[in-house]
This record gives structure tokens, C-alpha cells and sequence, in this order.
């Protein structure tokens, strides 16, 4: 037991560098994440900014019991999960797609052009991104006049409930697919050129090369990310979302975040929100958890 | 006769992928496209959808607008100065612990590592933050912002993963018995070889930067320290929302109409930065973010 | 004694610029130079910062104040606003709206220190009556002051502009009721009134991307109302308008017109320029448009055509207009200039506001910027705004909020510096005012007016409101585009019979027996 604590010991004093190198991040961390957790106690209390943090009374569960029973609460956990699991589910394959077809693509000028394009929606804003989407998808839009051109119906895009999903979906497609690629890009370039020259000479075709050296090459890539994206979903959404609603996408387009924002800041609930952001992150982590475990059952990978 | 089928099979394949790169190619194109005839497009023409594939009346009434408004111009040296300082800070700090996770030989390596990520999925809220950093008498200072865009929990983790893959336990070992320290490894050694994981670690950092506006819409209090992004918030989003503040219909009638001729001008201007930027480092890219490594 | 001499004389010259009303305030109102930090909500039209402009500067040099501006934009304003109370870093004073019902902890009460310093606000109170009732708060104090334009023009947001010369082709009558106004919105739509042979005419033209131009406005042709709170006063009773049959009758009104094609179709999608761009269309294509004044969304050859349509009556007899602005209730932003506790010295900024509110001269250099760039006294002894020095590129609006402050600050311009024996009206605002004063009969008598309520009920009806609005919005949007059955409204009277909304009435209805 001391023997062991003394090898700690010791490699702490033959690296006190590598501890030192942690010190900057680990104190940004500590007091721009750690500290302010503190603060969280106010969702079990009845926070008065006069009084202070310390000075308001203790309400115990009242905002949690308060927001589950509210008649947001389902929707609100509704639109949020679905939301989430269908940008995962879409946007977890295009960019291995497109990782895949850049990598047998024959001309290396098409591939640096599409490589050069593809990853420019990455470096716009989400401000710009979704007055963007506004222009494109108004009802005199480019995109029905070129529906129109083509001879198909003009669409609602953006009064279509049910459309507003799909909207947020596929503009984040469009917008990170090529950026999220470069990964791929990476990881199939340290596939040894040695397996694909035996499948060739076994007589494999492209496509059985694709699917059976370079796919198994990048899984364990793709399942972390697929984790972190996880963990990351539920907080990320925020602004693309409160800048997409309308009147008439607001039942399915009102996520807990968006609802936090509205009652806390606008409407200075900030005990009542700080419950409900509280909630927002548990249900995140747990959903981490969730991925992070079937990853680890399934393929072996997980992120800890 | 074989290897016939193949490469008949892979000509096929070839010109089927070749010709799913073009479509993907123009689908991203077009909408940025767009936006760049549109923005010497008159504003009528556009909301008619008149404007599709070139530009309709062509006037630079809005870029000579965007020029002369003097917020925007010091939005941008704002930006242009904390997206640098933020993305210097946030290399440098990232690259070292990145480096010290990379280490298996360092103790309480993963209870370490559990604290970092935790605050990746776990955050005390906007409130107490803000609190937090009234505390530190640091509320209308530029320097909150330029920090609190400088570590990324994710950026460690991905130069943690390079440099596990790159910077083999062996070299080390070779250099400390040769009595090199780690100061002195981290900086001749480690350094020099990771040129790749820096450019990508300072193209994520200053993109975060350039693009963000949430930390400056809370923390700062003057109007000089604004970055672009708020500046653009201001002229692209509040001018479509009506100010209940007073009833002055013409102001904000007035208002939505300037908006609209300086709009697409606006997206050029605060865009182009950036997508001028990263072709310089996208050779990087690839080799950055070796990710076959973020395993670990 | 030469300064004394020179001091004398530049107040008498002073006062006898100053209109016989005034009440004098006495400068310097401190003796050494004091300091206070005041957030103030800046519009994004200003083009200068706050210190620079010249009403800033006149008045610390005379009253030996000065103030340190904190300028949020109005986008982030509220943000900060929260902030600020909730993380008790306060400033000394805020310009612009500030929720004082739920941060009355941090605010300084302000009705003993008016009454002892403020005699230009006092004599405000004399002429309107109403206002100190409304400032008032549940606890018999008030904290805040007014600020804004309190003027005629603005006394009713949304009028009704019809196409005169449309219906003197086709020769139709001024409709009176509603079902004279379908007819003309029929006729409008098929007999090709601006004669260019396509069918592009927009009947009527509402749009939700236009604060004035929402359908809100045409629910009280059935005798309802919709407003921001879904609430209206009949004997002495606040009533749950959306619930109504009324209400219902308005919805299935509605979506005829947008089923019909009689109104804009686009009215829940398209965005503001796209909505000004189909009212600047030449030939015109709008009948009917709602809007604070036509050359908003009419484009500027077509704006003579229209004249304002009185209000309709409706298939119950009712003939009421009501405004997003509360009926005879004080106009402005009661909450628009508030003292918190961090102030050392309240009382020198309630001078400082006096000051600044106690004549013609000062005001307006804050409000529109020195005499004689875009406002002017005129022969008769009133003042008039003039365009003849607004440079091309330019606006009247963006001078006014660069040279002056525009109307959010520190000021209360009510009718005592304008009206119409104060102020002499342009052409199109004198059109406004004379829509205004036809309106005026039909707003509803019963009304709830402007004013603060109690904190926690406050605060529990934003909470329920939030979630009202939430479905109503969906609500009222499917029923003006797909329409609704009998059995769609009682299953809507079901889901409203789940969310509390007798508790959210019982709220209103006792801050309406509060403020009788």
C-alpha cells in the first residue's frame, strides 16, 4: 500500500510539469464551471437577487414538481428527444459517406474543389445560417421557384409544422457533413495501403473494399463521435432553434432550452428555469450514459 | 475475365461517386451563391424571387451602407483582436494539457480526465455564471470573452489523442534517460512534430471566436467592445423584432428598411474572414486531426 | 462680481425663452461634480454614442451632473436588464423599460422625493390624472417614471386604410358592416381593380411580420378582442376572450378570408421586407390594409388612394375598435426611467429628471436634437418637425436619435409640449391624428388600464400566460389556415379548461378592481 503511494508519489515529483501544463485549464474549469455550480441551489430555492443566493429561502423540489406538471412538460420533452435522436440518426452517416466517396475519387481536382466547398458552410454563422434559411425557404423563395421550374409543387416550408424538423435537420446536414468529414478523411488515411493492394489482387471491387476494409477502419472513430455528439446534442440546439421558431412550428419546435430561456431570462423565473435547466442536464447525461454503455456493449468503444 | 468484371464494375462505381461529389458540390455552392448575388441584388427583387442565378439590378447601396456604419467597423477590429488573443491563449493551454493527458505515465490521470469532461455535459447556468464573474470584477471587461472562449474540454481531448498517436512513449523514455526534462522535451521535441494538431487546435479556437456572440451579449456593457457577430445580431435579428419599448412605428419601420438593403452585405462581410482563413490551414486538416487516436 | 453679472444674465436670458408653463428649475442642482452610472437601452439607429450628443453635454454642464452611460442595444436590453437585477450589480438608474413589479426590492420608492423636488412632475400629474394611479404599485409607492412620446398620433396603433379609388372604380359604397366588407373584399379580388388584368390584387392585407398589421385588429368587428393578454373588461368583469363565442365566430371569419384568397396568405410566413415589397408594388395591389399609417407598407404614389374605414358592425350589433394601446390610459413607457438602491442620491436624479422635463427648449433638444435641424417653433408659438434638412441617405429618424436621444430617455413628452396646441402636425401625421379622432368613439369603455400590479401574482400570470400563448398561437394559426369544426372548438374549450386560465383570470381581474 505505501509502496504504491510512494510511486505515486514519486512520478508526481519526476512530472510536476505535465501537472503544472494542467494548471491554466484546470483553473478556467474550476472557476468558470466548477464555481459557478455552486449556483445550481437556486432551483431549490425561491432565489430574490436582493437577498442573494444564501439569503433565499429553501422550496426544496417546488419548481420540479411545479414543471412536471405543467402542461409543457411532455410536449417540451417530446420535441426535445425527438429533435435530438433525428439529427443524430441523420446526421451521423454523411459525412462517412462523403469521407468515403473523397477517398476513390479519381480526380484529385474534383476532390480538393469538393473538399475546399464542402467545409466553408462550417465557418457560418448560425445567425447567418438561419436568416439563410428564411430567404431560401420563404413561400416566393429560390427553393419554390426552382420546384416550380422543375415542375413539382411549391411547399410551406416554414408555416409547416411539420416541416420544421426535417428544416433543422437537413440545414445542419448541410452545414456540417463536409466539415465532420475531415475526421474520416483522417482515419482512412492511415488505412494500410497494404489490405486494399491484397483485395485487389483477391479481386474485390470498390465497393467491397468500402465496405469491408475502410468501413471497419473508421467505426471506432465514428461510435466516439456518435457519443460526444450525443452529449453535446441537447445544449448545442439553443440558438438555431429560438431563431427558427414561429407561431406556427411552436408545437413542435419548443425545446427545453428555448423554454428556459423564455421563463428565465424574459420572464425573470430564474429559480423556476434553473430547475428546469437542472432537468435539461440530467436528461443530457443520462442519455450520454445510455449511448456510452450500448457503444461499449456493442463494438467494445466507449469515451471513458 | 475476372478482373475484367471488377474494373467494369469500378467504372461504374467510379462515374456513379464522381457524379454524387458534383451534386453535393453544387448543393453547398448555390446557397452561399446566393447569398453573394443578393447582396448587390435590389432588396425587391429578391423578396420577389427574382434573384436566382444572377444578380438582379445591380447596386452596392448596401456595402457603401456597411462602410460607413461605424459600428461594424469596430465590431470587426473587435473581433479581429479577441478572435487572436482567444485562439493564442487557447492554443498554448489546450496543447499542454493536451499533452499532459497524453501521458499514461501521469497519475490520477483519469479521475483528472473525469473532471475535465464532466463540465462538458454539466454547467451551474447562465446565473450563477454571470455571478461568478462579477465576483472576479471582470463584468464590460474584453477580457472575459477573449477567456471564456479560450478552453474547449473537446479541443484537449482531440490534441490529447494526436499526441498519443504521434509522439511515441519510446521517444520520451530515449529523451530522459539523454536527461532531457519535460519543459525541455514538451518544447524541442513534442512541439516541433505537432505543427498539424496547433493549426487545427487555432482554426477551431478562432472560428469559435469569430462566430460567437453569447459571452459579449453577456458580459459586455459598451458598445466599443462589441464584436462583429453582436453588431450583426443587432442589424440582422432585432431589427425583425418590434421593440415594445416605444411607439415610434416609423423608427422601426425605418429600421427594417435599412436592414434590408445591408442584410446579404452584412453575411459577405462577416463570413469572409474566415473563408479566408482556413483554405490556408486546411492541408492541415487532415493530418491534425488524426483521429484514428481520438480511441484512448 | 463680472461672473455674477454674466450669471445673471444668462438666466435671464433663459427665462424668457421659457414657455409661460414652465416651471423654473434652479442650475447648478449640485455644487461640486457628481457622478452617476445610468443603463440606458440605445436604439440601433443612434450613430453616435450618448456622451457625445449635445443635449447630454448642455445639460451636466448646467445642472454639474454627470453621468457615466452604460449603452446596451435595445436587441440585448432586456438580457442585460435581468442581469443586472438578478445579479445585483446595478447600475444607479436604468432608461428603458424595466420590470419594476418584480424587482421592486432593488428600487428606490420615488413618490416622497417627487413630491418634495420634482414640481414639473407634479404639475404632469395635475394634467393627467390617471398617471400617478398608474405608476402606482401594490404597496401605495410608486418607482418609476414615465418616458416616451405621449402624443395624440399614438393614442391608437392600428387603423383601417381602405383603397378609395378602387372602390370609386368599381363603384362601391364605404362598407359599414361586415358583411358589406366581404363584399367589397369579393369585388376587390375578382374585378380587377388596379386594371393591369392580372389577378394579383391582395384584398386585404394583414401580415404578422408587422406589428400594427395582425388579424387581432379584426376580431372586435364580432365584439372580442385579441391582445397580448387575451383579456377584455365587460360590467366590471375581465372576460377570457379566446374561450368566447365571438371569438370563434372572428376565427371562422378569418379563415374564410384566407381560404377565400381575400387576405394575404402569406400572413404567418413571409418576413417584413417581403411584405413591404407587395405594398410597394406599382400598380397597387392592396385593398384594405391595417397599419399605424399607409405610407408604411403603401408604396409612396399610392399612399393618397386610401383613406382610414371606420369601424365595421358586426353580425351582433357590436361596433367597437380596440388598440393594442389601452383606451385613456397614459401612452408610453410607465416604466421607462426607475432609481435603483445603489443610488447614493436619488433625489438628484429625480431633480436631474425634472430638469430635463421642465421646458419645451430642453426637452426637445433631447427628444429631437437642437433647434432647427429637424424641429422649429412657427409663427403662431407652437413647433413643427421639418424634413428640409434630412440629408439623402439619411432619415428624420436617424437624425432625431443622433443629434437627440429619441424618445427613449429620460423624457415625457405629454400634451403640455405637444397636442395640438403645442405641436402643428404634417401632413401625414395630421391624416393619422384625424383617423385617430374618428376612432376615438368606438374604443371600448370598460377598459384595463396601464399600470403595475402585485409582484407575486404578477409573476405567476407571466408564468401562465407563457403557456396560454404558447397554445393559443398554434391554436389560432391552424384555425386561420385549415379552418376549425364545432368539435375543434369545444375540444380547444376543454384543453383551455386544463390550463388554469380561470386562475389567470381571477389574477386580472383582481389587478382590474385595483386600478378602477
Amino acid at each position: 500500500m505505501s509502496k504504491s503511494l510512494n510511486r505515486v508519489a514519486r512520478s508526481i515529483r519526476r512530472n510536476w510539469v505535465l501537472y503544472l501544463f494542467l494548471v491554466p485549464t484546470l483553473a478556467y474549469l474550476i472557476l468558470f464551471h466548477y464555481w459557478p455550480m455552486y449556483g445550481v441551489q437556486i432551483a431549490f430555492k425561491n432565489f430574490k437577487p436582493a437577498r442573494g443566493i444564501e439569503g433565499s429561502e429553501w422550496v426544496g423540489f417546488k419548481h420540479f414538481d411545479k414543471f412536471f406538471r405543467s402542461y409543457m412538460f411532455s410536449d417540451l420533452l417530446k420535441n426535445t428527444v425527438i429533435l435530438s435522436l433525428y439529427q443524430i440518426a441523420i446526421s451521423f452517416p454523411f459525412p462517412i459517406l462523403l469521407a468515403l466517396l473523397l477517398n476513390y475519387c479519381v480526380s484529385q481536382r474534383l476532390k480538393k474543389t469538393t473538399q475546399m466547398v464542402t467545409y466553408a458552410p462550417h465557418f457560418i454563422s448560425t445567425v447567418v445560417l438561419v436568416g439563410m434559411l428564411m430567404v431560401f425557404l420563404a413561400d416566393s423563395g429560390v427553393m419554390n421557384q426552382i420546384l416550380i421550374k422543375f415542375g413539382l409543387q411549391p411547399r410551406n416550408f416554414l408555416s409547416d409544422a411539420s416541416m420544421f424538423r426535417h428544416i433543422y435537420v437537413w440545414s445542419h446536414v448541410w452545414q456540417r457533413t463536409g466539415y465532420a468529414s475531415v475526421i474520416y478523411i483522417a482515419a482512412l488515411s492511415g488505412v494500410s495501403p497494404e489490405l486494399h493492394e491484397a483485395a485487389i489482387v483477391d479481386g474485390a471491387n470498390k465497393l467491397q473494399r468500402m465496405w469491408h476494409i475502410d468501413l471497419p477502419a473508421i467505426m471506432p472513430t465514428a461510435i466516439i463521435l456518435l457519443i460526444m455528439n450525443t452529449g453535446n446534442m441537447l445544449s448545442l440546439g439553443f440558438e438555431k432553434v429560438y431563431l427558427m421558431q414561429n407561431d406556427l412550428n411552436l408545437s413542435v419546435s419548443e425545446i427545453i432550452s428555448t423554454y428556459v430561456y423564455k421563463i428565465g431570462l424574459l420572464n425573470a423565473q430564474f429559480s423556476y428555469s434553473t430547475a428546469i435547466g437542472l432537468f435539461n442536464n440530467a436528461v443530457n447525461l443520462v442519455i450520454l450514459l445510455l449511448v456510452n454503455k450500448l457503444s461499449d456493449k456493442l463494438t467494445g468503444t466507449s469515451l471513458m | 475475365m475476372k478482373h475484367k468484371r471488377v474494373s467494369h464494375f469500378d467504372t461504374v462505381f467510379d462515374a456513379v461517386s464522381t457524379t454524387l461529389l458534383v451534386l453535393c458540390l453544387l448543393i453547398v455552392l448555390y446557397p452561399m451563391y446566393f447569398v453573394l448575388i443578393a447582396s448587390v441584388s435590389d432588396a425587391t427583387s429578391i423578396s420577389t424571387g427574382k434573384v436566382i442565378l444572377l444578380p438582379k439590378n445591380v447596386d452596392f447601396v448596401g456595402y457603401s451602407r456597411i462602410f460607413q456604419d461605424g459600428r461594424i467597423w469596430s465590431g470587426y477590429l473587435n473581433s479581429i483582436w479577441y478572435t487572436v488573443a482567444s485562439t493564442v491563449i487557447g492554443v498554448v493551454s489546450t496543447a499542454m494539457a493536451g499533452y499532459s493527458f497524453s501521458r499514461k505515465d501521469l497519475a490520477f490521470r483519469r479521475p483528472l480526465m473525469l473532471i475535465y469532461i464532466f463540465t462538458m455535459y454539466f454547467s451551474g447556468g447562465l446565473i450563477p455564471t454571470y455571478l461568478v464573474v462579477k465576483q472576479l470584477g471582470m463584468i464590460g471587461s474584453p477580457w472575459i470573452v477573449i477567456l471564456m472562449g479560450s478552453v474547449s474540454v473537446y479541443n484537449i481531448i482531440i490534441a490529447r489523442s494526436f499526441f498519443q498517436e504521434t509522439i511515441p512513449v519510446e521517444l520520451y523514455e530515449a529523451a530522459s534517460i539523454d536527461g532531457c526534462g519535460n519543459l525541455r522535451f514538451f518544447l524541442r521535441i513534442v512541439l516541433p512534430l505537432s505543427g498539424a494538431i496547433l493549426a487545427v487546435l487555432a482554426l477551431y479556437y478562432a472560428v469559435a471566436q469569430w462566430n460567437g456572440y453569447f459571452n459579449a451579449l453577456i458580459y459586455l456593457n459598451k458598445q466599443q467592445y462589441f464584436p462583429l457577430q453582436l453588431i450583426l445580431r443587432e442589424i440582422l435579428i432585432s431589427s425583425s423584432t418590434v421593440m415594445s419599448d416605444v411607439v415610434d412605428v416609423d423608427a422601426v419601420q425605418e429600421m427594417q428598411r435599412i436592414a434590408a438593403t445591408i442584410k446579404y452585405g452584412v453575411i459577405v462581410v462577416a463570413t469572409i474572414p474566415m473563408l479566408i482563413l482556413y483554405p490556408f490551414i486546411q492541408k492541415y486538416f487532415v493530418k491534425g486531426v488524426m483521429i484514428g487516436s481520438v480511441k484512448g | 462680481m463680472r461672473k455674477l453679472v454674466s450669471l445673471l444674465l444668462v438666466c435671464l436670458m433663459v427665462c424668457t425663452m421659457l414657455p409661460a408653463l414652465a416651471v423654473e428649475v434652479e442650475v447648478p442642482l449640485v455644487t461640486e461634480p457628481t457622478t452617476f452610472r445610468i443603463m440606458v437601452s440605445k436604439e440601433n439607429m443612434s450613430q453616435n454614442n450618448w456622451p457625445d450628443k449635445q443635449c447630454v453635454q448642455y445639460t451636466e454642464e448646467q445642472t454639474g451632473i454627470h453621468i457615466e452611460w452604460e449603452e446596451i442595444p435595445s436587441s440585448a436590453w432586456n438580457d442585460k436588464v435581468a442581469l443586472a437585477f438578478a445579479s445585483g450589480d446595478l447600475p444607479d438608474a436604468f432608461v428603458g423599460t424595466v420590470d419594476v413589479v418584480s424587482n421592486m426590492d432593488q428600487l428606490t420608492a420615488l413618490d416622497p422625493l417627487v413630491d418634495e423636488y420634482a414640481p414639473n412632475v407634479l404639475e404632469m400629474f395635475e394634467t393627467l390624472p390617471n398617471m400617478r394611479g398608474a405608476l402606482t404599485l401594490s404597496d401605495g409607492h410608486f418607482y418609476s417614471l414615465p418616458t416616451g412620446d405621449a402624443d395624440v398620433k399614438n393614442q391608437i396603433n392600428t387603423i383601417a386604410w381602405i383603397n378609395q379609388v378602387w372602390l370609386d372604380k368599381l363603384g362601391l359604397a364605404m362598407p359599414t358592416t361586415v358583411d358589406e366588407f366581404y363584399d367589397v373584399l369579393v369585388a376587390f379580388r375578382d374585378q380587377d381593380p388596379n386594371g393591369n388584368g392580372e389577378k394579383d390584387e391582395i384584398p386585404l392585407m394583414v401580415s404578422a411580420s408587422s406589428n400594427a398589421a395582425k388579424i387581432n385588429n379584426l376580431f372586435c368587428y364580432f365584439g372580442t378582442m385579441e391582445n397580448d393578454y387575451h383579456v377584455r373588461v365587460q360590467d366590471g368583469k375581465v372576460i377570457f376572450t379566446p374561450s368566447e363565442q365571438q371569438y370563434y365566430d372572428a376565427l371562422q371569419f378569418i379563415h374564410k378570408l384566407f381560404a377565400e384568397g381575400l387576405m394575404n396568405t402569406e400572413y404567418y410566413t413571409e418576413d417584413f421586407q417581403q411584405y413591404q415589397a407587395k405594398g410597394a408594388a406599382d400598380p397597387c395591389r392592396i385593398g384594405v390594409c391595417l397599419e399605424w399609417y399607409t405610407d408604411l407598407i403603401i408604396g409612396g404614389a399610392h399612399v393618397p388612394d386610401f383613406t382610414y374605414m371606420s369601424p365595421l358592425t358586426g353580425p351582433n350589433g357590436d361596433m367597437i375598435w380596440c388598440s393594442d394601446i389601452r383606451p385613456n390610459s397614459p401612452v408610453g413607457n410607465l416604466s421607462g426611467f426607475t432609481i435603483t438602491t445603489a443610488c447614493k442620491q436619488p433625489e438628484l436624479l429625480v431633480k436631474w429628471y425634472d430638469y430635463i422635463n421642465s421646458n419645451l427648449d430642453i426637452l426637445n433638444m433631447w427628444n429631437y436634437g437642437p433647434e432647427g435641424v429637424i424641429w422649429r417653433y412657427t409663427d403662431d408659438g407652437r413647433w413643427e418637425l421639418f424634413n428640409d434638412n434630412v440629408p439623402e441617405g439619411s432619415s428624420s429618424s436617424q437624425i432625431r436619435r443622433t443629434l437627440g436621444t429619441g424618445p427613449a430617455a429620460p423624457l415625457y413628452a405629454y400634451s403640455r409640449f405637444r397636442g395640438p396646441q403645442a405641436e402643428k402636425y404634417a401632413d401625414r401625421i395630421a391624416a393619422k391624428v384625424e383617423a385617430n379622432t374618428a376612432y376615438s368613439p368606438y374604443l371600448p369603455e370598460e377598459y384595463l388600464s396601464n399600470g403595475f400590479g402585485n409582484a407575486d401574482e404578477e409573476a405567476e400570470r407571466n408564468l401562465l400566460l407563457t403557456d396560454i400563448d404558447h397554445y393559443l398561437d398554434q391554436f389560432r394559426a391552424n384555425a386561420v389556415v385549415q379552418g376549425i369544426t364545432e368539435e375543434d372548438w369545444q375540444k380547444h374549450l376543454d384543453v383551455l379548461s386544463t390550463m388554469s386560465v380561470d386562475e389567470y383570470i381571477q389574477y386580472w381581474q383582481n389587478y382590474y378592481d385595483a386600478h378602477k
